[in-house]
């Protein structure tokens, strides 16, 4: 919508760009492109740094929590049994039970 | 395709750390002589180190245990007996309806007998505790002794 005499279209039109001959610029270019390519997953991390810290960091603590969560479940299974196993030794409607399925519990002592 | 696999190998180092810490954890806070006597169902291993007995108190309540062995074995004898009685006239199907009263009646007169007996037993074994620890014993057992469902199977949990 410009008028002819528009002077900004007057630049544009006789703008040439006439950049230097570089013959190396496509092989640059393949250079970088292998750079990238066969970067070192060492360099890798050190370019990400921030992000892999940080992810160690959560699995570290999610580990660790699951851990010790798997101990604590695992303590409480043993304490139950271990408190069962030591009720039907010296409770005798356990050792009734016991007997009469004929599948006789261990116990703190034997009365059987 | 190297970015990708960098990637990866993030991934895995991140996964591998984290199941390390995990396991790490879980021996650290393993309590293994508790796991220990749970395998082998050893009740008065979980008793010494559960409430911090030394050999003496261990000594003295295996002692008592024993010697209260005798009244649970005749307990046991006679709750058995009420319950096959009971047992009996119910199969049978045609037992009176107070009979089979009368036999229930039996059944849980000789479990409250049963039941008062351990409850005395359970405190004269917490008397031999520490302090602390005996009324943590009394904690713990007490409502088993009271809430124990007769008609439940007692060593479920423990055949896993």
């Amino acid at each position: 919508m410009n008028a002819p005499s528009d002077p900004l279209a007057r630049v544009l039109a006789s703008w040439q760009v006439a950049p230097p001959s570089d013959p190396q610029f496509r092989t640059a270019v393949w250079a970088r492109l292998r750079t990238v390519r066969e970067q070192r997953w060492a360099a890798y991390l050190r370019q990400h740094a921030f992000a892999s810290t940080a992810a160690l960091a959560v699995a570290v603590v999610t580990g660790g929590w699951l851990g010790q969560w798997q101990a604590q479940r695992q303590a409480a299974r043993d304490r139950e049994a271990l408190t069962v196993a030591y009720l039907q030794g010296i409770d005798a409607r356990y050792a009734a039970n016991a007997t009469a399925t004929s599948n006789p519990a261990p116990s703190a002592h034997q009365h059987h | 395709m190297a970015p990708m696999k960098n990637f990866f190998l993030t991934v895995a180092l991140v996964l591998a750390v984290g199941a390390a810490a995990c396991a790490v954890f879980f021996h650290w806070r393993c309590d293994d002589t508790l796991h220990t006597a749970a395998q082998q169902r050893d009740a008065m291993a979980w008793l010494r180190t559960e409430f911090h007995l030394d050999e003496a108190q261990v000594a003295a309540i295996a002692k008592l245990h024993a010697d209260y062995s005798e009244v649970c074995a005749e307990h046991c004898a006679a709750i058995g007996d009420a319950r096959a009685e009971l047992a009996q006239l119910q199969a049978s199907g045609q037992a009176p309806t107070a009979a089979l009263i009368a036999a229930r009646t039996r059944v849980a007169e000789r479990e409250l007998v049963c039941r008062t007996a351990i409850a005395g037993h359970l405190r004269a074994v917490a008397k031999l505790m520490p302090p602390a620890e005996g009324e943590r014993y009394l904690r713990l057992l007490l409502p088993r002794v009271a809430n124990y469902d007769h008609h439940g199977a007692p060593n479920v949990r423990l055949d896993r």
